[in-house]
């Protein structure tokens, strides 16, 4: 493993930051470190670049133990939300930053150098100073400057956070493939969980300073272990539910229990699936061997390009819930669906999660 | 930085002025004060000082300021003031970075003390340093007796009088620069491998740098022309405790008014240079 965080804690003065965080990150794996702000996030990354200190716990980076090394000996790349490019230097001059201080000769300096620029692409601009440049091309020599000297970790702080959309998609796209091709284990700290769902090996999620869960992006998506994280990552339909058996019972509808699903006997359980694992029927014509939680009324359809929303008013026993259903613009055509019409809502694929 | 900002706006105002045609009453009037302040109380007074160093011809000029004695009071405030300009420029740039980079109890008292020496008499700064150091005081009589220095009447004390006056200059004007440097530039540093003193150096340092120059180049300006807590501290003893605007009290005081404005004029020029030069770094800094 190549990042191990073992029991974690911080605080200032009676507020806890980090709560006795513990996490295993393996070779060459890019984490994200997803939370909202104030969660943590950040400071768990300045504890592992050694800018904090912890109150307790320890920091390993490749075997070797760095709790009580300076930043400056635990050869960290770390890349800053604001660029942080040091003003008066040329491009080539902040990625060199990193080598000089090392001692390197100057030709190998050069030659890494244009090896860099090479790599964010932006080798025709190395003398201009970062003022010349645009935000998404500071960002890209800010990363070139963490990755000169061959860092144990890239650590990245909310990196595409001062960036519009665009670049943003377009940078984050370009940091997978350079971290791919480098192979240097990053972790990178967002609030942005379509940026965490479309660059992570891993996600870690991090709220009020716990690490709530860990997994995969799929994983956390369709089969989170907490509350929080269904509720966090996506759009979430969660109801009460009750295990009996191999069955799930909901609503007079008995279902059955997804393989993998822990021993939640006699807990109260929330059945948890997402908008677009939902089916609509039209009540009048009723099928049965779906797994058919109730029926409900059509309260709103909006147009959620390229797919419809609708919501569902649930009657019966979940009487005031709500239920999102996504559909494509075939299915709700050969449904006629209209605000008003009676539903049977089924579901393709759900979830159980302890409350 | 700030300046580039400052001035980019500026100057497409003055460009749009001019585009749009004449300039209304009320614009016209206020050019006119402010520049009618600068010529009636700088300018003038500027130009009656040269003519008066100039009524007997260049000849006479140059004679006035190779008297030995006036030779030697302008050598010693140039001395004096370039000793406390160099003093006063590490001191200040310390306390600029303690001010901003740390916390501690008094802060913002201290931060409000350092301004006093712009407020407060110099005459009075003057009879501050003569009680504390005076041969009657214990500080005086030890300097004196045990270390031989002698701090009244002779150049310690035109410098430590130099000192108070110039202390605010280099705080004041690196401090802004410094609140705006980000945090977070040392911390790169730091992750990237460098040490304090290496981010200092070449990080922080290049930074500020035009903004310790102009503060240290002020202050230097500011007390080549001090003469208030000069003459209380120093007195006025040709070529040990004379300065150079000492000199040009006891010409005046004689009534050769050409000899006072002709080292009035030395003094002038240097402080004038200084002022460009200032000038000139800080257009140059704002397009690096």
């Amino acid at each position: 493993m190549s990042i191990e965080i073992q029991g974690v804690s911080k605080s200032y003065g009676a507020q806890a930051v980090l709560k006795n965080i513990s996490l295993t990150i393996e070779a060459g794996e890019l984490f994200v470190l997803l939370g909202a702000s104030g969660s943590g996030k950040s400071t768990l990354l300045r504890v592992i670049a050694g800018l904090l200190q912890p109150d307790s716990g320890r920091i390993t980076l490749h075997g070797q133990d760095v709790t009580e090394l300076p930043p400056q000996k635990r050869g960290t790349g770390f890349v800053f939300q604001n660029y942080s490019l040091f003003r008066h230097m040329t491009v080539r001059q902040n990625i060199a930053f990193g080598l000089s201080i090392r001692r390197t000769s100057s030709q190998e300096q050069n030659r890494r150098v244009a090896e860099l620029l090479d790599l964010i692409e932006l080798a025709e601009l190395g003398d201009r100073m970062p003022s010349q440049l645009s935000g998404g091309q500071q960002q890209r020599v800010a990363l070139a400057r963490a990755l000169a000297y061959e860092p144990s970790v890239l650590l990245l702080d909310e990196p595409f956070g001062a960036l519009d959309v665009k670049i943003r998609v377009q940078l984050r796209q370009k940091l997978v493939e350079i971290q791919r091709r480098l192979g240097v284990t990053a972790i990178l700290v967002t609030h942005d969980q379509e940026e965490a769902f479309d660059i992570a090996d891993r996600i870690g999620v991090i709220e009020q300073g716990e690490l709530l869960e860990v997994g995969t992006p799929d994983t956390l998506y369709r089969a989170p272990q907490r509350l929080f994280t269904a509720a966090f990552l996506g759009t979430a339909n969660l109801l009460d539910a009750r295990r009996s058996g191999e069955s799930v019972v909901i609503n007079n509808a008995y279902l059955p229990v997804p393989p993998g699903t822990p021993h939640l006997n006699g807990h109260a359980i929330k059945l948890l699936f997402r908008p677009e694992e939902v089916l609509l029927r039209r009540a009048e014509n009723s099928v049965g061997g779906e797994a058919v939680i109730g029926t409900g009324v059509i309260q709103s359809i909006a147009f959620a390009q390229p797919m419809l929303r609708v919501q569902v008013a649930l009657t019966g026993e979940h009487e005031g819930n709500l239920v999102q259903a996504l559909l494509t613009a075939a299915e709700a055509r050969a449904l006629n669906l209209h605000e008003g019409d009676r539903v049977l809502v089924g579901l393709r694929s759900y979830h159980l999660l302890p409350t | 930085m700030t300046e580039l900002r400052l001035s980019a706006p500026a100057g497409s105002e003055r460009a749009a002025a001019r585009r749009s045609g004449r300039p209304s009453f009320g614009l016209l009037g206020l050019r006119a004060v402010a520049l009618g302040y600068l010529i009636a109380f700088i300018l003038v007074p500027l130009i009656v000082v040269q003519v008066q160093g100039l009524r007997f011809g260049l000849a006479e000029f140059w004679s006035s300021i190779t008297r030995p004695e006036a030779i030697s009071a302008v050598t010693l405030s140039v001395y004096t003031s370039a000793v406390m300009a160099l003093i006063n420029t590490v001191i200040g740039v310390l306390t600029a970075f303690v001010l901003v980079r740390y916390r501690f109890p008094g802060k913002g008292i201290l931060n409000t003390l350092i301004d006093l020496p712009f407020a407060i008499p110099t005459l009075v700064t003057g009879v501050m340093l003569v009680l504390l150091y005076g041969p009657q005081t214990a500080i005086g009589s030890f300097l004196n007796n045990q270390l031989g220095i002698r701090v009244l009447f002779a150049v310690p004390g035109i410098i430590l009088a130099l000192l108070v006056v110039g202390y605010p200059f280099v705080i004041r004007t690196v401090q802004p620069v410094l609140l705006q440097l980000d945090a977070s530039q040392t911390e790169a540093a730091f992750t990237i491998g460098a040490g304090a003193w290496t981010t200092f150096r070449r990080v922080i340092f290049p930074a500020i740098r035009p903004a310790v120059i102009t503060g240290a180049m002020l202050s230097f300006a500011r007390s080549l022309g001090e003469f208030g807590s000069v003459i209380v501290v120093a007195g006025n003893i040709p070529f040990r405790s004379q300065t150079g605007t000492v000199y040009v009290y006891t010409q005046v005081e004689a009534g050769d008014l050409q000899a006072a404005s002709s080292v009035s004029m030395v003094l002038l020029i240097i402080a004038f240079i200084v002022t460009l030069s200032v000038d000139w770094l800080m257009r140059r800094s704002t397009h690096a």
